[in-house]
This record gives C-alpha cells, sequence and structure tokens, in this order.
C-alpha cells in the first residue's frame, strides 16, 4: 500500500503525539481492527506528517523570532528618539505621540491578523501595542508631573489587558496583563503595609492567595481546546508566584529578632484597621479560587490532584497569615521550620499533580525549584563548614549527582507520560 | 474576526486613548485656571530611577503640620485618609496651612487634596500628588544645589493641585518651556 501524501492544509491542527499513535496503533494491528501493512502505513503517513509538521513549526519559531526582535529594535529606537527629544516636544504633542504610538501598534498588529492571516507578525505588534499603552501612561505622567508610584496607574495598564488578551487570544498580552496586575497589587498592599511591622506575613500569605486564584483561573481554560493556550500564563505565573514566595521564605535569615519578618502575637491585631481594599483582593483571591474549582467540579474537569493543587497552597496562604504571625515563638526556629516543609509540601505536591494530570510543566517547574533549594541550601551551610577549595570541590560532585538525579527522575516522568498520553 | 469582535476591538483601543488623553485633559484644565495658583516652600532632595527617568522628589512645609489649630485631630485619621487642607497665604507669598478637615469647608478659599501618610504625636504627615518634578536628564541637581526653590501649584475646584513650575533662587524655572 503507497502511503498518501500528508495534507498541508491541516497542518495548524493538533498533532497526536507519536508515542500514543505508535501504541494505539499497535493495539489495533493486536485487536485486528487494522492489518500489519495498514499500520505500518498510518505509521509511515504520520511519520512524513509529522516531519512536515516540524518544519512548518521551526519555520514558524523563525518568523516569530524574526519579528520579536524587530518590534523590539522598531519599540527601542522610538523610545530612544522620543526620549532624546523630550525636553524640546511641547506637552500636548507627546500626548499625541503617545496616543499615536498605542493605536498605530494595536490597528498594525489587527490588519496583519485579519486582513493578511501574518498571524507571528501581528502578535509581536499587538504586544507590543500592548507595552506602549502601558509607557504611554508613565510617560504622561511623567509629562504632567503625576506621582509615579501611585499604583492606580498600573491599574490603569491592566484593566484593558486582559480583555484584549482574550480578543485576540494572545497568551503573551494574558502574561503581561497578569504580571502588570501583580505590580498593581503589590504597589497596593505596599502602601498599606507601610509602617505596620505587625503585617509582616501578609504580604507574603495575600501573594500565595492571588498565585492560587490564578493558577485556579488557569485550570477553568482546560475545558475548551481553543482556550487551553490563554490558560498556560495563568498556570505558569500562578505556581510560580506560590513556590518563589515558599522558596523565599524557606531562609532563616527572614526570621528571629534580627530578621525581616518578626512573628508578633495575635492580640496585636487589629483586624478593624486592615484597608478595605486588603480585604477585597484576600476575598477575592479566595472567593475566585473556590468559583474556579466549583466550575471545574460541575463540568467534571476537576480532578482530586488538580483540587489539591489548588486547596494545599490555599490552606498554605492562611498558615503563613494566621498560624507564623498568631505565634510568638522564642526562637526562629518555629516559623523557619514551617516554612521549609510547606516549601517542600509543596514541591512533592506540585510533582505529584503534574504526574496525575500529566502537566509536563508542573513537574519541570518543582524539579528547578527543588534543584535552585538544594544549591543555595548548599550554599548556606556547606559555605561555613568546609574550607573555600573543598566545598567548591565537594559542591561540584554533589551538584553534578544532583543534575543526573533530577535528569533521570524527569525522563523517567516523562516517558510515563508518553505512554499514558500526555498532551 | 466577527463584526462584534471588531467592535471590541475598536473599543478596547478606544479605552486606552481614553484613558491617556484623560490623564493629560484632567491636568491641563487645571494648568490653565491661572486664578487658582499657589506658591509652596520646598526642600528639595534628587534621588534617580531609571524607570521614571530624572526627577526632584519635593517636601513642602505644608507635608507635616501640627493639628493644634485645626479641626482635624490625629484620632479622627489613620494613614491612607484622604484629606483637605486649607491654605493661606503668608509673607513672601508663600501658602501655609490655616485648617484641615476630612470634608472641604464652605469657607475656605484655596486648599487642598492629600492622603495622610502618617500620624505622629499631635502632627499629621500628608502627600498631595505634588511630590515629584520630572526633569530633563541631568537637570535635576541644579534644583538641589539652589539656595532657594518654590513651587507654584495650580489647583482645581475639587482640591486637585497641579504643579506648574519651580521657582528657583527666584527665577522661573520649567525647562519643558
Amino acid at each position: 500500500m503507497t502511503p498518501r501524501q500528508p495534507n498541508f492544509e491541516t497542518l495548524d491542527s493538533p498533532q497526536p503525539d507519536p508515542g500514543w499513535l505508535r501504541n494505539r496503533v499497535r493495539e489495533w494491528e493486536s485487536a485486528e481492527i487494522v492489518t500489519h501493512e495498514q499500520a505500518g502505513s498510518i505509521l509511515e503517513f504520520e511519520k512524513e506528517r509529522a516531519g512536515v509538521v516540524e518544519q512548518a513549526v521551526g519555520v514558524h519559531r523563525i518568523i516569530g523570532i524574526v519579528s520579536t526582535f524587530g518590534g523590539l529594535l522598531l519599540g527601542a529606537g522610538l523610545l530612544l528618539f522620543v526620549a532624546s527629544n523630550w525636553a524640546d516636544i511641547p506637552r500636548l504633542a507627546r500626548v499625541a505621540i503617545a496616543v499615536a504610538t498605542v493605536v498605530a501598534l494595536q490597528a498594525t498588529g489587527y490588519w496583519l491578523r485579519y486582513r493578511t492571516a501574518y498571524h507571528r507578525t501581528s502578535a509581536t505588534f499587538l504586544l507590543l501595542g500592548a507595552i506602549a499603552y502601558g509607557g504611554a501612561i508613565f510617560l504622561v505622567g511623567q509629562t504632567y508631573n503625576y506621582p509615579l508610584d501611585d499604583p492606580s496607574l498600573l491599574l490603569l495598564w491592566f484593566l484593558p489587558m486582559l480583555p484584549m488578551a482574550y480578543l485576540v487570544r494572545s497568551p503573551a498580552i494574558a502574561a503581561l496583563g497578569i504580571l502588570v496586575g501583580y505590580g498593581a497589587v503589590g504597589y497596593r498592599l505596599a502602601e498599606w503595609l507601610d509602617g505596620r511591622r505587625t503585617w509582616d506575613y501578609w504580604w507574603q500569605g495575600v501573594f500565595i492567595l492571588v498565585g492560587v486564584a490564578v493558577t485556579a483561573l488557569g485550570y477553568l481554560h482546560n475545558g475548551r481546546q481553543t482556550l487551553r493556550p490563554m490558560g498556560r500564563p495563568f498556570q505558569w505565573i500562578g505556581s510560580m508566584t506560590v513556590l518563589v514566595i515558599l522558596y523565599a521564605m524557606s531562609f532563616e535569615g527572614w526570621y528571629g529578632p534580627y530578621g525581616i519578618l518578626r512573628p508578633v502575637g495575635l492580640r496585636r491585631w487589629a483586624l478593624e484597621a486592615v484597608p478595605f481594599g486588603m480585604w477585597v483582593v484576600i476575598v477575592g483571591a479566595f472567593v475566585t479560587t473556590l468559583v474556579s474549582a466549583a466550575l471545574l467540579r460541575q463540568r467534571g474537569t476537576l480532578h482530586r490532584p488538580q483540587l489539591a493543587g489548588i486547596a494545599v497552597p490555599a490552606i498554605t496562604g492562611y498558615m503563613l497569615v494566621v498560624l507564623l504571625a498568631a505565634e510568638r515563638p522564642r526562637s526562629s526556629l518555629l516559623p523557619f521550620a514551617i516554612a521549609n516543609v510547606l516549601l517542600f509540601g509543596a514541591l512533592v505536591g506540585f510533582v505529584v499533580v503534574g504526574i496525575l494530570t500529566r502537566h509536563e510543566v508542573l513537574v519541570n517547574l518543582s524539579l528547578v525549584f527543588f534543584g535552585i533549594a538544594v544549591i543555595t541550601r548548599y550554599i548556606e551551610i556547606g559555605g561555613g563548614m568546609f574550607g573555600t577549595a573543598v566545598s567548591m570541590m565537594v559542591g561540584g560532585v554533589l551538584f553534578i549527582g544532583l543534575a543526573w538525579g533530577l535528569e533521570r527522575v524527569r525522563r523517567t516522568l516523562l516517558s510515563r507520560f508518553e505512554l499514558a498520553g500526555a498532551t | 474576526m466577527t463584526r462584534l469582535g471588531r467592535m471590541l476591538f475598536v473599543g478596547l483601543v478606544a479605552v486606552q486613548v481614553l484613558v491617556i488623553v484623560g490623564m493629560a485633559a484632567g491636568r491641563e484644565s487645571t494648568l490653565r485656571q491661572e486664578a487658582t495658583d499657589v506658591k509652596l516652600q520646598t526642600v528639595p532632595v534628587d534621588p534617580r530611577d531609571l524607570f521614571r527617568g530624572d526627577y526632584v522628589v519635593l517636601r513642602y512645609e505644608i507635608s507635616t503640620f501640627p493639628t493644634d489649630g485645626v479641626r482635624i485631630t490625629t484620632s479622627d485619621v489613620s494613614p491612607g485618609a484622604t484629606v483637605y487642607v486649607a491654605l493661606m497665604e503668608g509673607p513672601g507669598g508663600h501658602w501655609t496651612v490655616s485648617d484641615a478637615a476630612t470634608a472641604p469647608s464652605a469657607g475656605w478659599d484655596r486648599y487642598l487634596r492629600g492622603t495622610v501618610t502618617g500620624v505622629g504625636q499631635g502632627r499629621l504627615d500628608v502627600e498631595y500628588g505634588l511630590e515629584q518634578y520630572f526633569v530633563p536628564e541631568g537637570e535635576g541637581l541644579a534644583v538641589e544645589r539652589a539656595f532657594d526653590v518654590d513651587v507654584v501649584v495650580a489647583i482645581d475646584d475639587a482640591g486637585r493641585g497641579v504643579i506648574r513650575h519651580l521657582v528657583v533662587d527666584g527665577e522661573v524655572w520649567d525647562p519643558y518651556q
């Protein structure tokens, strides 16, 4: 039987995993659904097709890289031109330049995508337009002497970002929107917590809750194939938030009488003095997580591991806020130990969730953080125990071993994914 | 893209344009009301921040004031609260605090809206959104080294102030004019 030629028009459609296909075709052959020759033809056809897809994907990547580089060059040039002549440009002209840049970039992006179907190049222009909008806010703010440390400016930047991201299906703009939103919340939290030393743990706790809510929102996108790419920035950034904060809090230097964080007694809290906006963030993150979990459950797409992936960090956030801040330990050992147990639990939890839900990203993320945690612990502890030369040699051997071990674990896990048909 | 999608796209770009133009228009309208100018005494410093370019951080005499003699007390407000500070012209043409309350009073001629940043023993620290003045790169030091720096502020009907220009050692200093 002669293999048919692949259909080039369907190259954009999702491709089956070759490992999965090979296993399935062998099963069909065993079940005598297809003959040995037909099985061979199917695999040959898909192999050829996969090769063409690989080439096309490669070209797509190059286009993406080239257009992004071009866009960044254009943006940097414009910025330099405007910056070097800024003082000589009248106020209203500066506003006009800012507006024209934002409109031109986004209109070009729209035209490229919907009139000429140059998706990769259009994505670059749309992203640049989104960045230019933020830049315009700060440039106009600078022109009129707005206080640029006011979080409201970041909020103004954030508001149209996510609607725009969904409208043009841009994960990059979604990621930008989430990060700008984080900035707005972070700035506001810093303002609310300024001068209130008894609230040291609030910042970390609140951001873990926000990270969990963002991750849960990311899971919500998995219900529809077309929305899945839009969920990835939420899952990535949300998971990273939780891990980064837990990792940062796992160092002993944070705690104790000379540390940055000082656990305080619950009775010293004045909950009525918590600013309204802070309650909005905490309750908003909590409700978002609950509603997302309920929707996933209703759709039947909330598996227990996913629920654990949402619930465990959420509980962790509250523990940080309540447990650590409520106790007044005599030494820094208790909060230090709690933070490390939480980090270890989160890393193991993420690996388990990643394996059970076949999310390679979660497994890789956890392994990377585990590696970083081990390396930094070694530097922290080993540096003081041995001399420089010995600690470097021992460290080198340990790290090579660690890298080998991690690679081995990763390979084992990923080969299981392949057998199970990971997406 | 569907017609609704096109309309949404145009709408979202329009929102961005409105935000940028709105930010400028709000301040422009205040700057064009010459009758409401006040001159404030400052003590400048000059930090540098890569993200924000060069700017002068301004601190005013009215940034900290005692609560005796004004309506508001330290127990009435906490950091983050909005306050209104009435101004009266003092010696040298500098405007100083004459009263302060959580809402503007009908009898006040000119007042600034501010945010409480600190509450001390019988005094309040207030920021008015006038604490940064952006200057062309390298020119901030000229302000810092000056003997006397005043800021002329235009105030709108709601008490929002906009820096019109600086007066450095008695000379109007506006690097963008």
